[in-house]
């Protein structure tokens, strides 16, 4: 399992930045990041500590942070090309 | 990493009054970040099980601290008794059919001592539909969430019309400050649709319930003995259940299309005038 760290713009529909990826083993860090940004984040900034097997899967559950509207046509052809 | 239950269920619904209300202080913050980081131990046993249990990792998240304060404000939920602050999400792809998501549902209700089914295809909410898992994790609530993928692209178009606009949306209002008239009358006709599209979905399950009860019912008839003319007439039928089936596939093909305009159509609200 991994986890990401992401700052979601929910107005804008984007993430700010790179998801930042961590390790199983950096759980605890990745928790203790995530309650930080999160106190410092801006109101309307969503701050989300996601785990998955891959980004590819969480792309599949949780795709709203992901999507734009590009990829909404045919989002299982977006996902088939990771 | 689980650490022990912080505080009792009394002291968890004050916290979350403070907070919700405005009034915590430093210290209800790091309370409440202690709360959450044992709920994360939790998110990381009920993940855990799932897996080995039923073979599929799901995906899993702690709600965001604004959202479960805004439960606690707007919705007057006890922090205590919020069932999702840990939610697990099974991915949705290859869950196509009511009879893979029912087999999915019992197979992960089988992985833990507690758990309640919450069928929100037979009481949606908000047009939302889907089925949730509320199992015990040492004593706590934690909520799976099983979709069709059907199910999910539904959800999708109204969480990106709930960013846009407020969570409200999520609980069939619609807030006053949402822009101008004309994207008041868009946002009301999207709501519309949207709310027509759940309930062409509930009608399409509902077809696909009766063919599943008619195919097993026809399977339990090919097993029994039967004369030829029966044979015959249940010949008939298997070829009047597999136009019936080809008719229902056709209908969630419609369907995923018409899902997916609502999504973008939720979405192109989001772009500039």
């Amino acid at each position: 399992m991994k986890y990401y760290l992401i700052l979601y713009d929910r107005k804008a529909g984007q993430i700010v930045g790179a998801p930042k990826e961590f390790s199983e083993e950096s759980q605890a860090d990745a928790l203790q990041e995530r309650f930080l940004r999160e106190r410092e984040a801006v109101p309307g900034v969503e701050v989300m500590l996601l785990a998955a097997e891959s980004l590819a899967v969480l792309k599949t559950t949780h795709a709203r942070y992901f999507f734009d509207l590009d990829h909404l046509a045919s989002p299982k052809d977006e996902r088939s090309r990771e | 990493m689980q650490v022990p239950r912080p505080l009792s269920v009394n002291a968890i619904d004050r916290l979350g009054e403070r907070l919700a209300s405005n009034s915590g202080s430093a210290d209800d913050l790091e309370r409440f970040d202690e709360l959450r980081m044992y709920y994360f131990g939790l998110g990381i046993v009920a993940a855990d099980r799932v897996s080995q249990c039923v073979g599929i990792a799901p995906t899993w998240r702690l709600k965001d601290r604004e959202h479960t304060l805004y439960k606690v404000r707007k919705l007057r939920t006890k922090l205590s008794r919020m069932q999702d602050l840990v939610g697990l999400r099974i991915p949705s792809d290859g869950v196509e059919t009511l009879a893979q998501q029912d087999a999915l549902v019992e197979a992960i209700r089988a992985c833990f001592k507690v758990a309640e089914v919450v069928d929100r295809r037979e009481k949606p909410t908000h047009g939302y539909r889907a089925v949730h898992i509320i199992v015990k994790v040492d004593g706590c609530d934690v909520e799976i969430q099983v979709r069709t993928s059907l199910q999910e692209l539904w959800a999708q178009a109204m969480d990106k019309l709930a960013d846009l606009f407020g969570r409200a949306i999520h609980y069939g209002e619609i807030p006053d400050d949402v822009g101008d008239s004309a994207r008041r009358a868009a946002l009301k006709g999207l709501l519309d649709a949207a709310g027509s599209a759940s309930l062409s979905l509930g009608e399409f399950e509902q077809q696909e319930r009766l063919l599943l009860e008619a195919q097993r019912t026809q399977q339990r008839l090919h097993t029994a003995q039967a004369s030829v003319s029966t044979k015959e007439r249940l010949a008939e039928l298997d070829r009047e259940l597999e136009r019936l089936h080809l008719r229902l596939e056709q209908r969630r093909v419609a369907l995923r299309r018409a899902f997916t305009e609502l999504k973008g159509r939720a979405h192109s609200l989001g772009e500039p005038a």
